[in-house]
């Protein structure tokens, strides 16, 4: 079953132990998330507010990465 | 305090002990409670037990010859710690002071009963080498960062290592968390006064507001810019 796609008040910490593909997206953002000590504490909304990101192009591009690994696992199954 | 045997699988080493071998462990421990400022046991003294902090919170410390400290670790709730006897064969003592930064109970297990439950259950072992593991990791950049990195930056990571291990969020969404000046300086390997200096600093940039023991981070993103140089201007 798939998980709920993370929200913006979803935290760091669980956006990327959920689905792990989305580390692409805090890479291509160039945002300091991945491996940050403060990962626990921060939500999707506090990434975007620090980095300036537009919260609607920030989640479709979450949704983009997640929807493609679910399509690799289906595909592996 | 009553604890249930099921309680000890919220310590990392017996995240996968079977309910009999908890049961077994919890059979075996003392628990152990002090007050504010006393000590579980102290640098030197035979390492004959290994405790798991129940309630409450511990500093891990390690006194040089000539008397002055270092703080190694901040021990929280569920937390194994003063283990090494368990590990080693021969005669061992602590290489740290182990004391209480609040009331706080451990349990008290005997080294040499968790050495020989090791010899028998594999997942023991490999759950003790990811705690070590941890520490050595832990240890090795702290040692990078007092031999390359610049005092403020030492002080940034000091800080936020304090906060994944001890932050909470408050009701203003700030990040708060309950430490001295002296424990701050000690991880970080500079003074007090250095310290405060610092801190000083970033409180009149905006990004801390400092209080009696405790600091809240109002900005921490810029604690996180110092603490990794992060150029974001690109």
């Amino acid at each position: 079953m798939d998980r709920k796609p993370p929200q913006l008040h979803t935290s760091v910490y669980e956006t990327l132990n959920n689905w792990p593909k989305t580390a692409g997206v805090f890479q291509a953002f160039k945002t300091a998330c991945i491996g940050c000590y403060l990962a626990r504490f921060c939500s999707l909304q506090d990434v975007a507010d620090t980095y300036h990101i537009q919260p609607k192009e920030w989640m479709e591009e979450m949704g983009k990465a997640i929807q493609d690994s679910n399509l690799l696992i289906r595909s592996e199954r | 305090m009553n604890l249930h045997p099921t309680d000890l699988r919220r310590v990392s080493v017996f995240q996968n002990a079977t309910d009999d071998d908890l049961s077994l462990l919890l059979n075996r421990g003392i628990l152990r409670s002090i007050e504010e400022g006393e000590f579980f046991f102290f640098q030197g003294d035979p390492a004959k037990y290994l405790y798991i902090l129940v309630s409450g919170r511990a500093k891990l410390m390690q006194s040089s010859a000539a008397g002055q400290q270092v703080n190694l670790r901040t021990i929280n709730e569920w937390q194994m710690f003063g283990a090494l006897g368990a590990v080693r064969e021969k005669e061992v003592t602590y290489p740290a002071t182990a004391q209480a930064l609040e009331s706080s109970s451990a349990l008290a297990i005997e080294s040499v009963f968790l050495h020989e439950m090791m010899q028998t259950r594999p997942y023991l072992s490999f759950d003790l080498m990811q705690l070590m593991t941890g520490y050595i990791q832990e240890m090795q950049s702290r040692y990078r960062e007092l031999a390359t990195e610049k005092v403020e930056r030492r002080i940034a990571r000091s800080l936020l290592r304090l906060t994944a291990q001890m932050g909470v969020k408050n009701a203003q969404g700030h990040i708060e968390l309950a430490f001295t000046r002296q424990d701050l300086a000690e991880m970080s390997g500079t003074t007090l006064y250095t310290v405060s200096r610092t801190l000083s600093e970033w409180e009149r940039l905006g990004l801390v507001q400092t209080g009696r023991e405790r600091v809240v981070l109002s900005n921490p993103h810029g604690i996180v810019q110092i603490a990794e140089e992060l150029d974001e201007s690109r």
